[in-house]
């Protein structure tokens, strides 16, 4: 009987106890009793730096056994990627190439139209070198279904480089100015002392401004333009400028050591004069 | 106090193994739930009122822990501690059947129960706990860990740093 009444007690004080509990859980969800969230929030902080670092751990050893699991697909993703950063490369580089030619045509332009307005030119590209190492001739993408003929000059943006020797239907040699046929009529800018522009021996970017007068007062870094004379070359186009003179061993004139403007070895882009000076070099 | 305190560190380690480790290596989004088979371990070898007891403690921390519906853990965990601690007359504390059987069952009570103090204090019953299929992944990975644990702890529970001094001065009796 004793025990009935102490399971009927205890029957009374568990669902008292759950209906209590039911009731607060209630509440809870509602926040109808607030409850301090502080301890909550201390668990959690308490707990929080243990889980990061599992967590970040967790990650590192997933992504590497990731790697070892998806080993053929990594290296396949891989393989892919290589190709598109090759591809996208090759695309830098040509835009790069775009932008230098721009700017080296911008370059162009500009000397255009610093020389007068009383030059004809044409655009080219240079898409060869001389092969070998003794004649210093470079190939032209302009030939004479461009009405390119023989003669004409060459510049670029730093001045006259030398003149057409040989033309093709789609293509023409270019002697270049330090080539041992590519000698010019030359004048000190500023003094006006007259010369032959030849080449030298020592350097492709290396001229010898012969037969000045001998009492030509020649100064290192005068500049050097074409003089004009026999008409083949306009007057004033930048040759290079004097790095060093001496007396011949006839005593009677005096060579200047010139470096021309022009790199002539780094030739991409370069104007064809196809008329100056109200002369058509056509003709 | 030394059983609390190994409780305590077991509370908190499947705590964060829960929400760490288990949570990215879950199947279908299912992971084992350490503490309830830690409270029906416990319940099995110690008694329905040691299940009632850890589980209420549990319980308790983890109503702390998440900060809200306070007592929803508490009264599930106790009940399903309680219950585990209700043996049959064959049960046979070294063999491995009964845990795995009392593991599954107790899990699948705690779902109920968890549904039915949801639906009793108005709540949103996650579809999760009306799958099937998440109910018998839960299932299978507590029995699973229920194995795993039995086998780790068995000696603990029984004598160690997990048991109550009674059980484990009987056990000693009852050997010799």
């Amino acid at each position: 009987m004793r025990k009935k009444g102490n399971f009927l007690v205890n029957a009374i004080i568990v669902i008292i106890v759950i209906v209590s509990t039911l009731v607060i859980i209630r509440l809870t969800n509602f926040r109808i009793v607030l409850v301090n969230n502080s301890f909550s929030n201390f668990f959690q902080s308490m707990l929080s730096p243990i889980q990061d670092s599992i967590s970040s751990t967790l990650s590192k050893v997933q992504n590497s056994l990731l790697a070892v699991v998806e080993f053929e697909k990594v290296k396949d993703e891989n393989s892919n990627l290589k190709q598109q950063i090759a591809k996208q490369q090759y695309l830098i580089n040509d835009l790069e190439e775009e932008r230098l030619q721009n700017i080296r045509l911008k370059e162009l332009l500009n000397y255009k139209n610093s020389i007068g307005v009383n030059y004809t030119v044409q655009a080219a590209e240079v898409i060869a070198y001389n092969p070998n190492n003794w004649d210093e001739n470079i190939i032209i993408n302009l030939g004479s279904k461009d009405k390119i003929k023989v003669g004409m000059p060459i510049i670029n943006h730093l001045g006259y480089i030398g003149r057409v020797s040989s033309v093709g239907y789609n293509r023409a040699e270019i002697t270049l100015i330090n080539n041992k046929d590519g000698s010019v009529a030359s004048m000190v800018r500023d003094s006006r002392y007259m010369g032959i522009l030849e080449y030298s021996p020592n350097s492709s970017n290396e001229l010898l401004m012969r037969y000045i007068p001998i009492d030509a007062d020649l100064k290192k870094n005068d500049t050097v333009v074409s003089s004009g004379l026999g008409g083949l070359v306009p007057k004033g186009l930048l040759l290079g400028e004097i790095k060093s003179f001496y007396v011949e061993a006839d005593g009677l004139t005096q060579t200047a050591v010139i470096e021309t403007f022009a790199d002539l070895r780094r030739l991409e882009e370069v104007l064809i004069i196809t008329s100056f000076g109200g002369e058509n070099t056509n003709d | 106090m030394i059983r609390y305190l190994f409780l305590g560190v077991y509370f908190i380690f499947s705590l964060v193994l829960q929400s760490t480790i288990l949570e990215k290596w879950n199947i279908s989004e299912v992971k084992p739930d350490l503490i309830l088979v830690m409270i029906v371990l416990i319940g099995i070898t110690q008694g329905k009122k040691q299940g009632l007891k850890i589980g209420f403690i549990f319980g308790i921390f983890l109503d702390i822990y998440f900060g809200r519906n306070f007592g929803f853990y508490s009264l599930i965990l106790s009940f399903c501690g309680y219950l585990s601690g209700i043996r049959t007359k064959n049960f046979n504390n070294e063999n491995l059947v009964f845990p795995v059987v009392y593991t599954s069952i107790i899990s699948f009570i705690s779902i109920l129960t968890n549904i039915s103090i949801s639906f009793i204090c108005g709540f949103d019953i996650s579809s999760k706990l009306l799958n099937i299929y998440d109910i018998i992944f839960f299932i299978v990975f507590n029995s699973a860990f229920a194995v795993l644990l039995y086998g780790l702890f068995y000696h603990s529970l029984m004598t160690g740093f997990f048991a109550i001094k009674k059980i484990a001065n009987k056990q000693i009796e009852g050997r010799e």
